[in-house]
Order: C-alpha cells, then sequence, then structure tokens
C-alpha cells in the first residue's frame, strides 16, 4: 500500500489551525479515496523529529507550517527544514525517492532549491506568501475553500498516480478555475498564489509507482515446432514449455 | 511558465483598481479577513474594509507594509488580465 506522511500543525495559530483542518478534510480524505496509507502528524507530532523519520519512509509528503526563505517550521514554530544544516542535508541525500508538497511561505526561494539540490527528488511550493482569506464567522468554510482546494489539487492527482509535474500542472489549471469563479474582491489573492507556485526537481518522478525491487526476467525454454504469430503476444507452440526460475502463470483461453 | 510580468504598472494605476474593485463592499465582505505574512515572516492579518486606508497610506509613501502588498497584489491582477508575463 502507498503511504503518505501529511503534516499538521496546529495550535492557536490562525494559519495553522484552518490549514489543519484543511488538509485533513482534502489531503488526508483524497489519499483514503485512492486507497494510500496516512501517516497523520497532527499538532504535538508535527515535530521534527517524528516529520525526519516518517518522511524518510514514504515517497511523499504533504507539509503544513510557517516558513521563509531558508526555513520551514512546523508545530509552535519549530524549526524543521533550514538552509546550510547538516540534518536537513543528510535528509536531502536519503530522499531521492521523496516528494514534498509545501504548504509554507517563501520556501520555494532559496530553501527548496537548496533541498534539490543536496537530493531531495521534488518539492512543490510557494516563491512568496501564500496569502488566503477567510471567515471567522464560517470556520472551517467560506471564502478560505478556494484557496485550500487549489493547494491541495496537487495531492489529489499525486495520489491518482500522477507524475509531480502533471500534478503541478493540475493545481495551475485549478487556480485558474478559482480564479475565473472566485468573488471579485478576492480574486488577486488567488492570483498572487497561482503567480508565486512553483515546482523544483524532478517532475518525472511518480510518487505512486509501484515499491520493491524490479521483478526478475523469467526464462522460457520452448522445445518443439512452432509458429509465430506476432513479435510481441501469441505463438502456437506444439510441444512443451518449460520455465526456469519461479513465475506465476495465468491461464488463457 | 513565465510569472506575471509587473513593470508597467504603476502604484496609481493598481490603487485606482483596487478603489473601484472594493466600492461599494457589503458589510459581509469588509470582515473577511486576509492572511498573510509581513516582511519579517510575521503573521499578518487584517480585514477587506481596512484594504483602501493601507493602500492609500502606501500610495503616499508611508511605510505600510499590508498598503504596499495591496498595491502588488492589486498589479499581479491587472497583469493577469492582461496576459502580460515576463519573457524569461
Amino acid at each position: 500500500m502507498r503511504e503518505v506522511v501529511v503534516v499538521r500543525p496546529d495550535w492557536s495559530d490562525t494559519a495553522c489551525k484552518w490549514g489543519a483542518e484543511q488538509l485533513k478534510r482534502k489531503t488526508v480524505a483524497y489519499a483514503a479515496q485512492y486507497e494510500w496509507k496516512v501517516k497523520d502528524l497532527y499538532a504535538s507530532k508535527a515535530n521534527r523529529a517524528d516529520i525526519m523519520e516518517e518522511a524518510q519512509a514514504v515517497t511523499y509528503a504533504s507539509v503544513l507550517g510557517h516558513g521563509n526563505e531558508d526555513m520551514y517550521t512546523a508545530n509552535l514554530e519549530e524549526p524543521v527544514f533550514w538552509r546550510s544544516d547538516a540534518e536537513t542535508e543528510s535528509f536531502c541525500k536519503n530522499a531521492r525517492d521523496l516528494a514534498i508538497n509545501f504548504l509554507s511561505c517563501l520556501v520555494a526561494k532559496r530553501l527548496l532549491p537548496w533541498m534539490i539540490s543536496k537530493g531531495l527528488r521534488v518539492a512543490l511550493g510557494y516563491e512568496e506568501e501564500f496569502v488566503f482569506a477567510i471567515d471567522e464567522n464560517k470556520f472551517p468554510n467560506g471564502v478560505a475553500e478556494a484557496f485550500f482546494a487549489c493547494h491541495c489539487s496537487a495531492d489529489l492527482k499525486v495520489f491518482a498516480g500522477a507524475t509531480m509535474k502533471e500534478a503541478w500542472d493540475y493545481r495551475q489549471a485549478c487556480w485558474e478555475k478559482a480564479i475565473s469563479e472566485a468573488d471579485d474582491e478576492l480574486k488577486r489573492y488567488l492570483i498572487h498564489d497561482y503567480n508565486c507556485d512553483a515546482i523544483l526537481g524532478d517532475g518525472a518522478f511518480i510518487p505512486a509507482e509501484p515499491e520493491g525491487p524490479e521483478p526478475t526476467p523469467k526464462r522460457f525454454h520452448i522445445k518443439g515446432d512452432f509458429t509465430r504469430e506476432s513479435d510481441l503476444l501469441t505463438w502456437i507452440v506444439n510441444g512443451t514449455i518449460t520455465l526456469e526460475g519461479t513465475a506465476e502463470i495465468e491461464e488463457t483461453t | 511558465m513565465p510569472k506575471l510580468d509587473l513593470s508597467a504598472i504603476t502604484d496609481q494605476e493598481a490603487f485606482e483598481r483596487l478603489k473601484f474593485r472594493l466600492m461599494g463592499l457589503s458589510d459581509d465582505k469588509k470582515n473577511v479577513k486576509i492572511v498573510s505574512i509581513d516582511k519579517e515572516g510575521q503573521r499578518i492579518v487584517y480585514t477587506l474594509g481596512e484594504v483602501l486606508d493601507h493602500a492609500r497610506a502606501a500610495l503616499e509613501g508611508k511605510p505600510d507594509e499590508i498598503g504596499m502588498k495591496e498595491l502588488k497584489y492589486a498589479k499581479e491582477r491587472i497583469a493577469y488580465e492582461r496576459g502580460s508575463r515576463s519573457s524569461t
């Protein structure tokens, strides 16, 4: 089963309160829809030690938290990844089969390019501040919905089996659609997030690809007379076929 | 995709567009909060009803960070609607 790490810091902070609820209702729910197992690091579990450990065991992580150009932080603003930090560098060296989607201000400006240069396979994030609108009387819905629906749309696409570039392209299309449908006084904020949304690293990476070693090729020994009807699929054999090694044989008519 | 090109849009033009967009804002909308950060990375929360005052202050050269951000967002909207993107 595929597994995703979702990081949802939540304390008395407005942005994280709304973000954590939205990621639960979107990213975590999308994962279940596509039968991905979820390691949900919520509130105090969204700490550096747990994030470092859990994210290295999976191919995809979707993380929320405050950030700046050089640092990503989690619960209570505990620093998790920062530029020139030896542990972050070591994490990246072991993250060659990991993609991370950051819902965090500014990290795509300097932190993510540095993490990619140290080995992290691919990351999505924002080069400037992620701005959003809320109507506190309508928590958790209302005007905030479009901002988080767009951000989380990349997670949905990844769970469905897309490459990271396809997931990012899909998110860009979601921003465009949301902009066209938004109330007039909110469009500029959606346009801002759309404009600073970035992908860095190997966009061809597919987090949902099968895990484990490549299947071992099996050798077939064919004895007798046979004719070939096509190059790939159909051989008519008048004799015996033996297999070397183990293989599952599927009966066909 | 190339980023939006804001270079040809003045603060004055952005402010005028913002003023036009926010005219006649309903009371419900005035209380909608915008969640962002300042240049130090600290959270800032303000309402749609306060946007024009901040933008006007920034236009007058006062160090109003919310106003400067709002003028930038207004420029991004103008550039988006014009399809104006940088060549790099």
